[in-house]
């Protein structure tokens, strides 16, 4: 369960469970939507797959990521968003390209 | 070991346990032997069409096995109730409590297995809906099965003796239709 904190406290690895929830994505397409460098990434999906929280199947030369929340998990994630748990100054200026632009 | 063992064993070990309990049941109560054989006999009979019938579609065939292991743990549970009452397991509890047990057991079923349904990666094959909405569908039913749950633990546990059966029936008719209501708008939307 404190996997599943540590997992959520992050508003990056938040950022990419809510484009997860939207459909399943490649590394790549997911990496596309922030700033940070590729071993940044693969970070934060290591944490989300230890956690739990996202199921990585390998699919030709990409890995495709896919949400994997239970309700109360869901029920977690709307909360620490709502209440923007773990979101400090350096976080917030990680917006993805999407939503800079 | 393949993906595909890997999905098989849940449900062999929850529709095995519905055949040992139905099978033992049976043996304690041979006067009500359709009773058991139809709890034996009902879920390997519809594990077998829907097999045939999914065939070669590898999500679907998950997301039936899956099924298959929550509705074997749905009808497990009250066999092991049943069992538990015949075998005087529960006469440390008052009569009444015994007649609640049930409800309460799929209570609690229902709350824990509605927590973790949505817990499952959508099928890259899905079909009929597109991945997140089959998703959405998911936690949406995950929550209502949740609250039938709650809610039949609740009844269960405190109406007057004459009343809980009917009201917990109602609450999980209006929990079912919700869940079809879903699954019915979820297939318009695509």
């Amino acid at each position: 369960m404190s996997n599943v904190f540590k997992a959520l406290a992050d508003p990056t690895r938040r950022r990419v469970l809510e484009l997860l929830r939207e459909q399943p994505l490649s590394a790549g397409d997911l990496s596309d939507h922030f700033e940070f460098s590729k071993p940044t990434m693969s970070a934060h999906f290591s944490v989300l797959r230890e956690a739990n929280l996202v199921d990585a199947t390998k699919s030709g030369k990409s890995v495709i990521y896919r949400i994997k929340l239970s309700v109360l998990e869901d029920a977690l994630l709307g909360f620490a968003q709502g209440f923007g748990l773990g979101a400090t100054n350096a976080d917030t200026q990680d917006t993805d390209k999407e939503e800079s632009s | 070991m393949t993906q595909t063992s890997n999905t098989m064993i849940a449900p062999i070990l929850g529709v095995g346990s519905t055949l040992i309990l139905g099978g033992t049941m049976w043996a304690l109560q041979p006067e009500k032997a359709i009773f058991w054989i139809i709890a034996m006999s009902f879920l390997p009979v519809a594990w077998l069409i829907s097999e045939l019938r999914a065939r070669g579609q590898a999500g679907t065939l998950g997301t039936l096995r899956y099924a298959i292991t929550g509705a074997s743990m749905m009808i497990a549970l009250p066999l092991l109730v049943g069992l538990a009452k015949q075998t005087g397991a529960l006469e440390f509890l008052s009569e009444d409590m015994q007649s609640r047990m049930d409800g309460l057991a799929l209570g609690l079923f229902l709350l824990i297995y509605g927590n973790f349904m949505p817990k499952r990666a959508v099928p890259l094959d899905a079909t009929e809906v597109s991945p997140g909405t089959q998703q959405s569908l998911n936690l949406h039913t995950g929550l209502i099965l949740m609250v039938m749950g709650l809610a039949t633990i609740l009844i269960t546990g405190f109406a007057p003796a004459d009343y809980y059966n009917p009201i917990t029936l109602v609450a999980l008719g209006i929990g079912s239709f919700a869940i079809i209501r879903w699954a019915v708008v979820a297939k318009k939307q695509g």
